[in-house]
């Protein structure tokens, strides 16, 4: 696989960003605010709104894996409890969507924060398999406490949102989406851009220098974990009040695993990767409408070429999936009194 | 007394790694641990920062109890240390890695970072500010924007010093720093040494290169099998008969 033109292209493209920040971000406020009237087609806005909701998803995971370095399988979890959370407190309470919103990413917050002091003190494989069982056991909750989630019938009839009198439309939807996708990349550019980014990368590196550098990587962790599972949560409220209807099918392990290949395509630890991965896996399927059926199969395929051909993704920001190199053995010391034991324990790394 | 080690214990099964050592570290000098390959010294460091917690032992650092916190608290009380097979974040720059080192020193919180409140601003630029000034005086300026794993490997032994200053730390527990360094390195680090003993620095030293410790150390204790053996200024050490008997004397054969 040649990336090399795509390798140039790429340092280019940042350089020319670099040079031109105010201008790019011009342009780029300049397409996502006009996009609804070039878009004229209902389906086509749909469809720019489903990727704004997928940079909330993936991006909250990043801080998860590819930030902190811990492997969450079960992404979509929260998202349905966001989802569920927001259409409960709607259609059952009466709650008004603006309230419901920040309480659903709280709510998906919490439990983030649950399974993280539960597992995160445990080997990195726990959380894998805890996240993974954790999906599976919210699809089966949310089949069977019908009362509260009306079971396979799923929740119909959430309310569309409304502001100063005004019922949302099309156009508004994707505003919406995109100040929400906005101020979420925002906050995870200017988290990782602080004490707070540098704890959970010095984590992914390495935990037991992190801590002997003064880092609480529990605490940390479980902070990483919460902050990912916020943002599923709001992702979760917004879908709900977008699509009015919502069943246990969305939230899947599918799910979870679209929003995995998604962050790996666009390149973990990067900012701009979940928008990049969001964008592409969103928008392949729907272009090419026969493959639609196919969408797994295409998930599945790209996150083996990714992993394979290219850890870092697309935005190939190193350390991930790298390995560190072992570090070189020191010669002997010149002046060295040292007596050689051939016994090596594996302890003695530390 | 800065450190007062009482009966440190460690044992992994049944080898007592570290076997009831004591230890004082006077404030503001250069202690060294030295003991043949083996000996428990990197363990006792261990021990010391929680790492590998001890199974028993008293650590009072600066009037305090310290041998029951966890590895991230001893490190916030003012103990920072390097590692003897190197320990940096090998995919974050040479300055992002000092900066992680201040971590304990900035207050703000995520709030602050995501509004960019001007305490942000002000302990940020803090810490860039005196990240750089640790990479000008560790040699480290050019080197900056380079991944720290790319680093030659006695750069990357400054540049472990770097981070654990960055810490501002009062004691500082340095395993090895001179290992695989060449002569004019080690050289350069006997200065480095010697000047944070000037500036206030209390430093716990493990070394091998028997010249560093002699000419640096203010005191040096002897370790071999997990157990004290000597403790003293160089003369006495050097001409203790049981670190001879432990230690040179298993040299020659060895050799
Ligand atoms: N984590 C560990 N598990 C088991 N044995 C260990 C571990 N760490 C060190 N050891 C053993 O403890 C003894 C002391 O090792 P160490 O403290 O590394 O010695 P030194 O630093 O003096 O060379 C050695 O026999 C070593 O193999
Ligand atoms: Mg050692």
């Amino acid at each position: 696989m040649s990336i090399k033109p795509f390798h140039a292209l790429r340092e280019k493209a940042s350089l020319f960003i670099r040079r031109h920040r105010i201008t790019t971000a011009l342009v780029v406020a300049l397409f996502l605010l006009s996009l609804p009237y070039v878009l004229t087609s209902a389906y086509h806005l749909r469809v720019a709104t489903l990727v704004g909701i997928y940079v909330l998803l993936v991006s909250g995971l990043n801080v998860i894996i590819g930030f902190t370095g811990m492997f969450s399988l079960g992404h979509a979890a929260f998202y349905g409890i966001g989802a569920y959370t927001s259409a409960m407190l709607t259609t059952m309470a009466g709650w008004n969507f603006w309230l419901a919103l920040p309480v659903a990413g709280i709510v998906a917050g919490a439990f983030g924060t649950l399974i993280g002091l539960a597992t995160l003190r445990l080997r990195r494989v726990f959380l894998a398999f805890t996240t993974l069982g954790f999906g599976e056991i919210i699809r089966i909750l949310i089949l069977n406490l019908r009362s509260f989630t009306r079971g396979p019938m799923g929740i119909s009839g959430i309310p569309i949102p409304r502001i100063l009198g005004w019922t949302f439309t099309g156009r508004g939807y994707y505003y919406l989406i995109l100040v929400l996708a906005t101020v979420t990349v925002a906050t995870i550019y200017r988290m990782y851009h602080s004490r707070v980014g540098r704890a959970l990368i010095a984590i992914r590196e390495d935990e037991t220098a992190a801590s002997s550098m003064g880092i609480n990587v529990f605490g940390y962790k479980v902070l990483a974990f919460t902050v990912g599972c916020f943002f599923a949560g709001i992702a979760g409220s917004y879908f709900a009040h977008f699509q009015r209807y919502i069943s246990a099918e969305s939230f899947a392990n599918l799910e979870s695993f679209a929003i995995i290949t998604m962050l790996a395509l666009g390149g973990t630890g990067s900012i701009i990767g979940p928008i990049l991965g969001s964008t592409i896996l969103v928008l392949i399927p729907e272009i090419f409408r026969f493959l639609m059926q196919y969408r797994g199969v295409i998930y599945g395929l790209t996150l083996i070429v990714v992993i394979v051909y290219r850890p870092g993704g697309l935005a190939n920001v190193k350390g991930v999936f790298e390995k560190p190199k072992p570090p070189k053995r020191p010669g002997k010391g010149r002046f060295s009194f040292g007596r050689r034991r051939t016994v090596v324990i594996p302890g003695e790394t530390v | 007394m800065i450190l007062t080690v009482q009966k440190l214990r460690k044992a992994f099964g049944g080898l007592v790694a570290v076997n009831d050592v004591d230890l004082d570290v006077e404030d503001r000098t250069i202690h060294a641990i030295i003991g043949p390959n083996g000996a428990g010294k990197t363990t006792f460091f261990n021990a010391l920062t929680a790492i590998i917690p001890a199974d028993a032992g008293s650590v009072v650092f600066e009037g305090r109890q310290i041998e029951r916190l966890s590895t991230h608290a001893i490190a916030e009380m003012g103990i920072a240390r390097t590692f003897q097979n190197i320990r940096l974040f090998p995919y974050l720059s040479v300055l992002e890695n000092v900066k992680v080192g201040t971590h304990t020193r900035n207050r703000y919180r995520l709030l602050d970072a995501v509004v960019r409140t001007p305490r942000y601003r002000r302990q940020e630029q803090d810490v860039n500010e005196s990240a750089l000034a640790l990479l000008d005086k560790m040699g480290l300026a050019e080197k900056r924007d380079t991944f720290a794993r790319n680093l030659p490997y006695g750069e990357q032994r400054k540049l472990e010093i770097a981070r654990a200053l960055a810490t501002r730390p009062r004691l500082l527990l340095l395993d090895e720093p001179a290992a695989g360094m060449n002569a004019r390195e080690t050289e350069a680090l006997d200065e480095i040494i010697r000047s944070l003993k000037e500036e206030g620095f209390t430093i716990l030293l493990i070394e091998h290169d028997m010249k560093l410790v002699m000419s640096i150390a203010d005191r040096i204790t002897v370790i071999d099998h997990g157990i004290k053996i000597s403790e003293g200024v160089a003369s006495e050490v050097q001409n203790d008969p049981k670190v001879i008997e432990a230690y040179l004397g298993k040299q020659k054969e060895g050799a």
